[in-house]
């Protein structure tokens, strides 16, 4: 290769410019060239999440279909869920209209309001009374036949509007009621329907909103509906402006960047107001759909969605605008430090607005106060650009007057804020205050040398700065708390009742304030990593150092709200208040754990876009978790809640024990650590399986199955379920060995056939020679295993049958295990031949392994035993104990899953007799 | 023969690195004497970053070993990064901590005390003309003062070895004069330098060795005069590169 050398001119004959013009592309084809990138860079950056890296462990090519393949069903599931997500907001939206429309018209005071049935019945007879007069008019009814008829139905429609809408004593009603009675008969007794339905009202009832002659939309309805849609546009202003400033940096350089091509400032301008405007989710999700509703009730049916888009639009340009003039003005007058805590304010406004807006349709106090403020607020409320689509809803404005309107003042106003954003960078793009540029700065202090030390003051000290991250961590926990009063106004003095609802709340607070701290971890150093990695300590003692920071800041949320609930409401039942303060704590900060933990074990990190690693995929197993403990302090007792905590301490030691083999992969652009079992497969396994089998079970008991049905089925299918994903899990990870580690050689798959379009590319074989000695010694062991678990069982409970207290225990227990009070004889089989495979599968197969990694053998052996045995009711968890023991050794002996199965089988048969036996 | 060889400073055996099916460094052995500049030079993408995050720990080898002092890279990572000080090529920093307080921070962390951490940067932010920023957030820091700062973090604890991802580039003349005649001095004191740069002029006036890595594979290594006599040149290392890359296309 010799040094590269250019010729003079060979660069300007490559690449030939016509009669060597400059050209300038024109301002309609720039908005249209930066349009579309922007639509492409906003796809690109949302199917992002569902590509994985490739492992480079396997060699064969087959993989890169796969996983592709993989992706494509990941963002058809997106899709589906998106979809489904808008579907049911489009029904709560639609309840929330009605409420307002109802609620309207209930303020608009007098009005005779009429259940659903009475309303139609009065309609009937409106109805009926239109054909009389219509029969008197052909004639066929004498006008003494017309005066009865009349009269009954006047009588019938009086009697209605009495019993239904109106106080039972005439001398009760009010002035309004009633003139608007007197309107009400003599409309009906005229047949002039709308002074009949101005002086009635009635209340919706689920589908009834669907109905085709719904109550005329009127002007304080409208003005309600507007005020929500304002709610809307701000909530996606503020949430526009703060994502945009996000990477402050960032975007100014990609600004400074378009800017040096040949495009006017205006026309960049209005780019960006496509880019704010239109690709904003929540616009789509919210405005769209109170729109199109609030049109639909105001009678204009199909045109309604049509309109409703063309009214978006029109606002969404609008909102596009007003971002960019807001953001041009920010970015001009303020340095980045300023701006970057000013965005946080923003980002925290824009989720309070986002949220209380999320919450409208669920709260019904949120459309009682809208329509209050809408009835104080003057009629130009209509005419603000959120007002004007609603005001299409109102039948008494013309509807071309008010496309009219909207167009004019909506076109107006989104050209002046253009054209002022395009002045304000006339006089140059890049701000006075910008970068350190090296002007003569006054000395900041130096923080304050307090206790802290090397790590841990870093993290107080970033906090504190970082206004972002102290909004983040901080201020959003104590918005929740008032959010989620809000949702309730009741809440509170429920709160107080119930010393459990408020440790679930102190609970909830804290690890909410987790959720932005701890597992967020990885994206928070992300572009330090470097400099962590230089210091002379394990990585995974700066993340631990990191989790106990979190974990204490987070229990002093807990705390506060803790002693709140004590101050307010002094119990009695001092012990159950401190157990339950326990568990809040201890929860908090085991989850502070099992959120760095599950940074720690992420794989797909990248240094230099910390915004794409504030998406976790285990954060959703996170928040799973986390609804999972909370949920549990509502239950009857607190074992639930033990067990639990137990596990999660289990599962913090899994998630440190899989770091140790991961880190030296996290910032690995390409490398993945090899696919291996580890023992956080197996107690999340576990984990989820306590928690739906607990879920089933209270389902089939509400369906009506009888209570050790229900217990034998929940178990039964949360285990078929929990299994079957975990193993399509696990294969898929394409773990070497993976079959003969979990103890099921035989169902371990040949050489790959080189067919495509087989399940995984390969095929699976299942009658794999397995050599004869193997499994006889492992049905063997399995079977002396059982009968010496069995016998030690019996031992037990023959001892305690001897302690009248716990004989009932027993006998309930027994009952269970000899499936009495079974009906069919299919649950029977479910129980006895299901579960023990199952929980073989889970306890031994994923769980014993996983211990045996890191722990010696007999460590392991009592560690997964004890998990087993406390999944059980309290009254067999020794001799399940003693199970487990025996399981986990015949596996280890064997190394075939079939010997602790066998086992299983046998202990439970030796139950059934001894139940026999012994009742 | 009781007595132990001590341990280069540096010694890369068979080092392999891979990304996927590109292969980014191809098996290379190198040992770095204590006291040496060495510099590794090379065209973008050859796989000198790659090189510099393996002996960092940052990156796990496809095959082969990095050992500082004895110490693997990977393995025993703490205790080579006591011994080692790192600059990488765009450092980044906690936007909201100023210069100083980085420093006193990088301090602890490495076990020293604050004041001391302070006492020991002062005449090195004097040097750099870093002394008035040093109250600044470091987000607001040019390219060229986050890279003094990175330098000065990477000093704090008197390191055996500095490993420099190519340290000129973006600081201005004075810096950089300032760079040179501070890494002769350490080297004179004992210190082992290894940095990778493509600027070879730099490379030629402070190296005492050199190794050019050319697609993945180091092509040549020595002394300045070695490389002349390999190559039957006189001229300058400019003209020694492109030859040694010549030579390393035709051996393929």
């Amino acid at each position: 290769m010799t040094a590269p050398h250019f010729e003079p001119d060979e660069i300007e004959k490559a690449v030939p410019l016509e009669d060597h013009e400059r050209r300038i592309v024109s301002e309609f084809h720039v908005l249209m060239i930066l349009a579309r990138t922007g639509l492409r860079r906003f796809a690109n950056a949302y199917f992002a999440k569902f590509t994985h890296p490739v492992s480079s462990g396997s060699s064969t090519s087959s993989r890169r279909p796969t996983s592709r393949r993989r992706s494509i069903s990941l963002r058809l599931l997106s899709g589906i869920v998106v979809l489904f997500f808008f579907s049911v907001y489009a029904l709560l939206i639609t309840k929330m209209t009605a409420d307002v429309s109802w609620l309207a018209q209930q303020s608009v005071s007098g009005r005779i309001l009429l259940q659903p049935e009475v309303h139609r019945a009065v309609h009937k007879c409106y109805d009926e009374m239109h054909h009389l007069h219509d029969r008197r008019t052909a004639n066929e009814i004498s006008q003494a036949g017309f005066e009865e008829e009349k009269g009954k139905l006047l009588q019938r429609v009086d009697s209605l509007l009495r019993n239904s809408g109106l106080p039972s004593d005439p001398g009760d009603w009010t002035e309004l009621q009633r003139a608007n009675f007197a309107r009400a008969m003599d409309a009906f007794k005229n047949l002039k329907s709308d002074g009949l339905w101005e002086s009635t009202s009635w209340a919706y009832r689920g589908s009834e909103v669907f109905v085709a002659w719904a109550p005329p939309f009127d002007r304080l309805a409208a003005k309600a509906m507007s005020l929500f849609l304002l709610m809307g546009f701000v909530a996606c202003l503020l949430t526009s402006l703060a994502s945009v400033n996000k990477d402050v940096g960032g975007l100014g350089w990609i600004y400074e960047w378009l800017f040096t091509m040949p495009i006017s400032p205006r026309s960049l301008m209005l780019a960006r107001v496509f880019e704010a405007g239109f690709l904003n989710t929540f616009a789509y999700l919210y405005m769209l759909q109170v729109i199109v509703i609030s049109l639909w009730f105001a009678g204009w049916s199909w045109l309604s969605i049509p309109v409703g888009i063309a009214m978006l639009i029109l606002l969404n340009a609008f909102l596009g605008s007003l971002c960019v003039l807001s953001e041009t003005y920010l970015r001009m007058h303020l340095s980045p430090a300023k701006l970057r805590n000013l965005n946080a304010l923003i980002a925290l406004s824009g989720v309070l607005v986002t949220m209380v807006a999320y919450a409208s349709p669920i709260a019904a106090p949120i459309a009682q106060l809208a329509v209050s403020c809408a009835g104080l607020l003057p009629d130009i409320v209509l005419a603000l650009p959120t007002g004007l689509p609603i005001l299409l809803g109102v039948q008494a404005v013309s509807p071309y007057l008010t496309i009219g309107a909207a167009i004019a003042t909506i076109c107006c106003l989104s050209y002046l804020c253009v054209s002022q954003a395009a002045q304000l960078v006339s006089g140059g793009y890049v701000a006075a205050t910008g970068l350190y540029q090296g002007s003569r700065l006054p000395q900041k202090p130096i923080a304050g040398v307090g206790f802290l030390r090397g790590a841990a003051w870093k993290e107080k000290t970033l906090l504190l700065r970082d206004r972002a991250l102290l909004v983040t961590a901080i201020g959003l926990p104590a918005v929740m708390i008032g959010y989620n009063l809000l949702i309730g106004a009741a809440a509170l003095s429920k709160l107080t009742d119930d010393f459990a609802r408020m440790a679930a709340l102190a609970f909830g607070v804290g690890s909410f304030s987790l959720l932005f701290g701890a597992a967020n971890v990885l994206a928070l150093e992300a572009r330090t990593m470097w400099l962590v990695f230089s210091f002379p300590s394990s990585l995974r003692a700066f993340f631990f150092r990191k989790a106990a920071f979190w974990a204490v800041l987070s229990c002093l949320f807990t705390a506060l709200v803790l002693t709140t609930g004590v101050l307010l409401s002094p119990t009695s039942d001092v012990l159950r208040t401190v157990a339950l303060s326990f568990f809040a704590l201890s929860g908090v900060v085991v989850l502070a754990l099992v959120a760095v933990g599950f940074s720690l074990i992420a794989t797909n990190f990248d240094p230099s876009s910390p915004a794409k690693n504030a998406h976790n995929d285990l954060g959703f197993i996170f928040m799973m978790l986390l609804a999972e403990y909370g949920g549990s302090f509502f239950l009857p007792n607190m074992s639930g809640t033990l067990i639990l905590l137990v596990l999660l301490i289990i599962l913090v030691y899994a998630l440190w024990q899989k770091s140790s083999d991961t880190l030296p992969y996290l910032l690995d652009p390409t490398e993945l650590p090899p696919p291996a079992l580890y023992l956080t497969d197996g107690i999340l396994a576990v984990i989820a399986f306590f928690f739906l089998q607990a879920l089933l079970q209270m389902l089939f008991a509400l369906f009506g199955t009888g209570a050790a049905a229900s217990i034998v089925l929940g178990y039964a299918m949360a285990g078929l379920i929990v299994s079957s994903v975990t193993l399509f899990i696990l294969v898929r990870r394409r773990i070497p060995g993976f079959w003969t580690v979990i103890g099921l050689p035989s169902l371990a798959p040949r050489e790959p056939l080189h067919k495509p379009g087989s399940l995984f590319g390969k095929q699976l074989v299942i009658s794999r020679p397995c050599h004869r000695e193997a499994v006889v010694n492992a049905l063997g062991t399995g079977m002396v295993s059982g009968i010496l678990a069995a016998t030690v069982a019996g031992v037990y409970l023959f001892t305690v049958n001897c302690i009248p207290v716990c004989r009932d225990g027993i006998h309930e227990y027994l009952e269970q295990a000899g499936t009495r009070g079974i009906d069919s004889a299919w649950f029977a089989v479910l129980a006895v031949l299901l579960a023990p495979i199952v929980e073989e599968f889970l306890f031994r197969g994923l769980l014993f392994k996983g211990f045996l990694k890191t722990m010696s053998l007999p460590v392991a052996v009592a560690a997964s035993a004890a998990v087993f045995a406390m999944v059980h009711p309290p009254v067999s968890m020794i001799p399940v104990f003693g199970l487990g023991c025996a399981a986990a050794l015949a596996f280890h002996r064997t190394g075939l899953l079939m010997a602790p199965i066998v086992a299983h089988f046998t202990y439970n048969g030796l139950i059934v007799l001894f139940s026999n036996l012994l009742v | 023969m009781g007595v132990q060889m001590p341990h280069p400073a540096l010694e890369l055996q068979g080092l392999t690195r891979m990304y996927g099916e590109f292969l980014a460094v191809d098996h290379i052995d190198l040992a770095v004497e204590r006291g040496e500049i060495f510099s590794l030079l090379g065209p973008n993408g050859s796989g000198k970053t790659t090189t510099i995050k393996m002996i960092m720990g940052l990156l796990k080898p496809s095959s082969g070993s990095a050992m500082v002092l004895g110490l693997d890279c990977f393995s025993e990572h703490p205790q080579v990064m006591a011994r080692v000080g790192y600059m990488p090529d765009e450092p980044a920093f906690y936007d909201f901590l100023t210069g100083a307080e980085t420093i006193m921070f990088v301090g602890e962390m490495h076990g020293i005390s604050r004041r001391d951490s302070l006492a020991k940067s002062r005449p090195l932010l004097d040097q750099f003309e870093l002394a008035d920023a040093a109250g600044e957030y470091a987000v607001n820091y040019s390219r060229g003062m986050k890279k003094k700062l990175a330098l000065i973090c990477a000093l704090l604890h008197d390191p055996d070895l500095l490993l420099l991802d190519e340290p000129t580039s973006g600081l201005d003349p004075f810096a950089t004069r300032a760079l040179t005649s501070m890494i002769s001095a350490l080297a004179e004191s004992g210190k082992t330098i290894f940095f990778s740069t493509h600027i070879l002029e730099q490379a030629e006036k402070i190296s005492t060795r050199i190794g050019i890595l050319h697609k993945s594979k180091l092509a040549a290594v020595g002394k300045l005069n070695e490389l002349r006599a390999a190559t039957s040149s006189n001229s300058s290392l400019e003209e020694i590169f492109f030859l040694v890359a010549a030579k390393a296309e035709h051996e393929e």
